[in-house]
């Protein structure tokens, strides 16, 4: 990772530990469902994703 | 075509401790400022653990954040790269527990701009992090002509991820975006 985006992320992270960082009014909320939670049924089948995830990781990275 | 540059953002207002949460400013073409809202938050499905959902926009009815919103940025490109800097930001200080961030286009239009946004900006972001497409399948039964369904009759379909391939057409689209740190 390059220096300087090293840097703007020291400064955020820097922003989050201040108390002042402006609270907001209002607490978000993401939507509650995705297509991924509509293709995963069982427990078996998220292990499988997450065996099949960390693969398709290893190859990006070559 | 948006093109990122992480070092193109604007800065935040507000972070929340835990790095899930960030609001900043940016200026439509009309020249109003309008305040988006930067959302990390747990995958809803809670088998997918360490999997975190990227979300951005405004906020819409209930607080809920509107990503389905169509607003004219002066500055598309600064928006997303300030979303994604602060995804990346969220990813590198938990990078001990190795997260991965996902994104899942509310609308066809989303991601396909996600889809373009991951072709056209490979190079720069696969300095920064690892992307993977996931797409669905379903199984072919051994007659070779049905596929497996569920209790419903309806298509069993499986997601299978992979490194995203920068040569797929931006027509076809995956179904699901993820990243991850790359070291």
């Amino acid at each position: 990772m390059k220096q300087s985006i090293q840097n703007k992320i020291a400064t955020i992270k820097a922003l989050s530990k201040k108390n002042n960082s402006g609270a907001i009014a209002k607490s978000p909320e993401a939507k509650s469902s995705d297509n991924l939670s509509a293709a995963i049924h069982n427990e078996k089948e998220a292990q499988t994703f997450k065996n099949e995830l960390d693969t398709a990781i290893k190859l990006a990275k070559k | 075509m948006i093109t990122i540059d992480l070092e193109d953002t604007y800065a935040p207002h507000y972070v929340s401790e835990d790095l899930m949460t960030f609001t900043f400013t940016s200026i439509l073409s009309d020249a109003t400022a309008i305040e988006l809202y930067v959302l990390i938050r747990e995958h809803p499905d809670p088998l997918l653990s360490g999997v975190y959902n990227l979300s951005f926009g405004p906020l819409g009815e209930n607080d809920q954040i509107d990503d389905e919103i169509i607003l004219n940025h002066q500055n598309i490109n600064r928006v997303i790269s300030t979303a994604f800097l602060f995804a990346i930001t969220f990813l590198e200080n938990y990078s001990h527990k190795n997260f991965h961030i996902g994104v899942d286009g509310s609308t066809d239009v989303r991601d396909y701009l996600y889809h373009r946004m991951f072709k056209y900006n490979y190079d720069s972001l696969s300095e920064t992090i690892v992307i993977v497409g996931v797409d669905w399948y379903a199984k072919l039964l051994r007659n070779g002509k049905d596929i497996e369904r569920d209790s419903f009759e309806r298509p069993l379909f499986k997601p299978i991820p992979e490194p995203f391939d920068v040569d797929r057409k931006s027509s076809d689209l995956y179904r699901y975006y993820m990243f991850t740190l790359k070291d």
